[in-house]
């Protein structure tokens, strides 16, 4: 218990020291910047600074990390009440009151109350995080690889029961991020799977490359698509005041404990996520409130209950992650990739030798959750006003900016096209409302799981473990069980419909031949059971799907199809950039086809307008040298020219 | 004139030698050095190749950070290695199987595609086990141990299990040696071998115990451990009622398996590198491997430094590759016999 109490004042003594509070602040206002601009989300800005600091120490990238991951929650919140726009996944179910609250001429009681009850759940889940800390050394080195396996299992089971999400394409997609993860080297044999031929694929598909495509660059290729809404009435309603929130929250002080709680509670479970956690607390906000009848046109106790589920989730989102290394939230995956690489080891240190590490995030948490909690009382007026943003012209040149740090990470232009291919495909998939997180929470489990089940089955073959005599497995089975029927039972007004489109085909075709060709790959090699059998579990989700979106598919969807996505094609710069990005690499080599890039869209867009041309040409070659310049002489590398340069 | 020439002579050696230094400074200046390893961080591995980064920083002047790639058993970090340029400089810490391919799989690699540039540690291998372990339980049935990979496996169980007359089945995929202990400590498995350092440590705060040391002689460490080989070993025991060509057989095979299982912590870099980059790299890596501040660092993390440079590193690898081939044929029915 000393050592746990001299872990706790080391981290209250990181968190507070000058230095820890700057990290704190700044990590903490560009994520409630960068959460409050509508889409990008705080995963978009995790895996940026997550390629930024690579050179920061443990200390410093977790008090970063602690700010992020609580600056992003709350403000994500502030743009769902007032323009309707989630900045973020968990952020959705403030919306359903919020918004029709701000309508109403009740934008600052709306937000007051927000903050109030995230500051409130924050504080709540961190003390039970701190409370729960010591016991987790005790339990932890109980978990052999059996409970291990059935933890990860219950991980992707939770996410596939969401009632927010069609439970079938999750199920589906949680099948290809484990495809994905068994590419590369096997981690027990090193025999090179999926491979097929390339170099570049022994280390296995890269996770930084695969999430910027997937969360920042589909994201901001998405902004086009987005309609913002701004019409609210923005004259202030009589008792439309900072404080009627906050005592708004006061009077339902039990509601937002109790969904504090809950929130608590999913976090803790793996997988899950904020989503869960504030549409399930709402539910359960509407289920037991007698008079629910303005529930969805301006309630505040539906507003109440998933902010304060949402910021308590963090501190349980970080049970998982600390000890088990297993991802309790989208947030959790940036987490724990940022852990990794700066040496920190998920699981038993972390309890122990590095506990001190453990609770310096836990206070950077806790400080950044209340000061966005301050903050945003404070200022979420005068921040309304970055809705005038000019979003789509920052599209284009932040999708250079991400490509240029991603080939920094390795000099590896591989991992762009890598990053690219991952953000069309990820563009597609929100297109078509197939869930990204289970591929991704998939994605990264898929060694753990793999490892786990190929020392269970050896244990089990040797006698050394029976599953069923295992009291702990036991406990984990039954807890997988009553999650499931908890999740998918809990009263939630957002059940998603489980339904399949015509258009589900785009996705379905292309993942039944996918998989058709791994399987086949399977059989022809002699890959190990467990690689047989995850190729085999796509093929028939993959072949199930089609059947299914095939049923609604007519003739006249091939010309609304093609229709539907010349239009998307021609009217998206950001996709259009995605699309051709590749040739030009491969062509003109990194640098040149920045500077062709920028160039061409310059003139496109202003040629029109008569411009001079000097200007843009120079403003194009600024950006070849530039990306030279950081790449080339910053960061040491040398990238490849083009095919065209290289005669 | 002689006198001109001596004085020159006597100036221009520490001259040359000093621009030589200062050449390869200016040189790694600029230069971003990559330190990989093929474990996890937090391990042994792990803080051995942050101290030689540390180190290597100060005498280099190079900026460096270490790289974490895990899987393939190591393979991964043995491709970054052999991968790496003059401009992506890659500094590999690995053991030396890796490096050789022991077992002769068709997608590892050879020793021939690396730079061998010196040996960091070379310590020695102990089997461990619970407190509660008796030998004489487990007479009639087969140990249980955990293993990193197919030749490790056949070597420090196979082969030991051979020489004790001891059957051993191997469970491999285990991340870390603290996994293994938490799985010893479960009753998961039975053994789990480990170095010298690392026994120490597991052996002070649970209730794990040395089972037997594969050296030739006492350890200072674990005093009343039996050991392998040598006068007095496990194996001269066990071999007293043996005939005299099969006894010194054994002994001479044992003394071998102590030599190949000693873990060895060699620093290589890729075949790739330049000879101007290499000559450099190989000056910088000898003043980092004998400087008494990387000593220092090592021992703050309960390690020791033996450190050999490049010529005696590349000799000691060349001979247990000698004796890897002069056994290879023992190693495959090994493997045979502990993956049943």
């Amino acid at each position: 218990m000393s050592s746990y109490i001299e872990a706790v004042l080391i981290g209250i003594n990181n968190a507070f020291s000058l230095q820890g509070l700057l990290i704190i602040v700044a990590g903490t206002l560009v994520a409630m910047t960068t959460s409050f601009l509508p889409g990008v989300g705080s995963a978009s800005l995790m895996s940026i600074v997550l390629l930024g600091t690579l050179a920061w120490s443990q200390e410093s990238i977790l008090l970063l990390f602690g700010a992020l991951v609580g600056g992003a929650t709350f403000m994500g919140s502030i743009t769902a009440i007032l323009f309707n726009i989630p900045g973020s996944p968990p952020n959705a179910a403030a919306l359903i009151d919020g918004y029709p609250l701000a309508r109403n001429g009740f934008p600052r009681t709306a937000i007051a109350c927000a903050a109030t009850a995230t500051g409130l759940g924050s504080i709540f889940g961190v003390a039970v995080l701190l409370m729960v800390l010591p016991f987790l050394n005790l339990i932890v080195p109980q978990l052999g690889s059996w409970e291990r396996l059935l933890l990860g299992v219950w991980g992707l089971a939770s996410i596939v029961a969401l009632p927010t999400t069609n439970t079938f394409k999750s199920l589906v997609m949680c099948a290809l991020g484990l495809l994905l993860a068994l590419v590369g080297a096997d981690p027990v044999t090193a025999t090179h799977r999926f491979t097929f031929g390339f170099d570049g694929l022994v280390q296995g598909v890269s996770t930084i490359p695969m999430l910027i495509g997937l969360f920042t660059l589909a994201e901001i290729v998405r902004w086009r698509d987005t309609k913002h809404d701004s019409g609210w009435n923005t004259e202030a309603q009589p008792g439309d005041s900072t404080a009627a929130g906050i005592r708004a929250v006061i009077t339902e002080k039990w509601l937002a404990l109790r969904s504090s709680l809950l929130g608590t509670v999913i976090g803790i479970i793996p997988g899950i996520g904020g989503t869960a956690a504030g549409f399930i607390s709402y539910g359960q906000a509407q289920a037991f409130s007698k008079d629910n009848e303005q529930f969805g046109k301006g309630d505040i106790r539906g507003l109440i209950a998933p902010e304060a589920a949402m910021d308590a989730k963090d501190g349980g989102s970080l049970v998982p992650a600390i000890a088990l290394g297993i991802p309790g939230s989208e947030a959790g995956i940036f987490l724990l990739t940022a852990l990794l690489l700066h040496g920190i080891v998920p699981g038993t240190p972390m309890l122990s030798s590095q506990l001190h590490l453990t609770t310096t995030l836990i206070f950077a948490l806790l400080i950044s959750n209340l000061l966005t909690s301050v903050l945003g009382i404070v200022s979420a007026p005068q921040l309304a006003r970055l809705q005038h943003l000019p979003l789509q012209k920052a599209a284009l040149p932040l999708i250079l900016v991400c490509l240029l740090l991603v080939l920094q990470l390795n000099g590896s232009v591989a991992e762009v096209y890598i990053a690219i291919a991952f953000g069309l495909i990820g563009y597609g998939f929100k297109r078509l409302q197939w869930p990204i997180v289970p591929l991704v929470i998939a994605f990264i489990l898929g060694e753990f799981l793999e490892r786990n089940l190929s020392i269970s089955m050896r244990l089990i073959e040797l006698e050394r473990i029976a599953p069923l005599e295992r009291p702990v497995g036991l406990v984990v089975i039954v807890m997988i069980i009553a999650s499931m029927v908890f999740v998918r039972a809990s009263p939630s007004n957002l059940k998603f419909e489980n339904r399949f489109h015509a258009a589900d085909l785009c996705v379905a075709l292309p993942l039944l031949a996918l998989s058709s060709i791994c399987l086949l790959v399977s059989i022809t090699e002699s890959y190990s059971s467990i690689t047989l059998a995850v190729s085999l579990s796509l093929w028939l989700c993959a072949a199930f799907t089609v059947i299914q979106s095939a049923r609604e598919f007519s003739g006249a969807d091939i010309k609304i199809g093609i229709n539907g996505v010349l239009s998307t094609a021609i009217g998206n710069q950001p996709l259009l950039l995605l699309a051709v990005f590749p040739l030009l690499l491969w062509l003109l080599g990194f640098h040149v086809a920045i500077a062709t890039t920028v160039l061409s869209l310059a003139v496109f867009s202003r040629a029109m307008a008569g411009r001079r041309l000097l200007l843009l040409v120079a403003a194009a070659l600024l950006s070849g040298l530039g990306s030279y310049y950081i790449a080339n002489e910053l960061n040491g590398l040398v990238i490849p020219p083009g095919w065209l340069f290289s005669f | 004139m002689k006198l001109a020439a001596f004085i020159l002579l006597l100036c221009g050696i520490p001259l040359a030698f000093g621009q030589s230094d200062t050449a390869c400074t200016t040189a790694f200046a600029d230069k971003q050095v990559r330190f990989v390893v093929g474990a996890s961080p937090g391990g042994g591995w792990d803080r051995s190749i942050r101290a030689l980064a540390a180190q290597f920083e100060q005498e280099s002047q190079a900026r460096t950070y270490v790289l974490n790639i895990t899987g393939g058993n190591g393979y991964l970090a043995a491709k970054a290695v052999i991968d790496g340029t003059d401009d992506q400089l890659t500094i590999g810490l690995m053991s030396r199987e890796l490096a050789m391919n022991p077992m002769g799989t068709e997608e590892l690699f050879s020793l021939d595609a690396f730079h061998v540039l010196g040996v960091l540690t070379i310590d020695r291998e102990v089997w461990i086990a619970h407190e509660d372990f008796q030998w004489d339980e487990h007479q009639d049935r087969s140990l249980v141990a955990f293993s990193v990979d197919a030749y490790d496996s056949a070597l420090r169980f196979g082969l030991v299990g051979q020489l004790l007359e001891q059957s051993v089945s191997t469970v491999l995929g285990f991340r870390s040696n603290s996994e293994a202990i938490s799985a010893l400590l479960r009753g998961e498995i039975d053994i789990s071998s480990t170095s010298m350092a690392s026994a120490v440590r597991a052996t002070a705060g649970n209730p794990i115990q040395p089972l037997l040391v594969l050296g030739s002689e006492p350890a200072a460490e674990f005093p009343d451990t039996p050991y392998l080989a040598g006068s007095g070993g496990l194996v001269e025991q066990l071999t007293s009622g043996s005939d005299t060509t099969t006894r010194q057989r054994r002994m001479q095979m044992a003394s071998d398996i102590i030599q190949l299982t000693q873990p060895l912590r060699a620093v290589y870099a890729s075949r790739q590198v330049s000879n101007e980059t290499l000559t450099c790299l190989q000056a910088h890596i000898d003043n980092t491997l004998f400087s008494p501040e990387l000593s220092e660092a090592m021992a703050r993390n309960r390690q020791v430094l033996t450190p050999l440079d490049a010529e005696a590193a590349s000799a000691r690898l060349l001979a247990d590759q000698a004796l890897i081939e002069k056994y290879r044929a023992e190693l495959t029915t090994a493997l045979e016999a502990v993956s049943q």
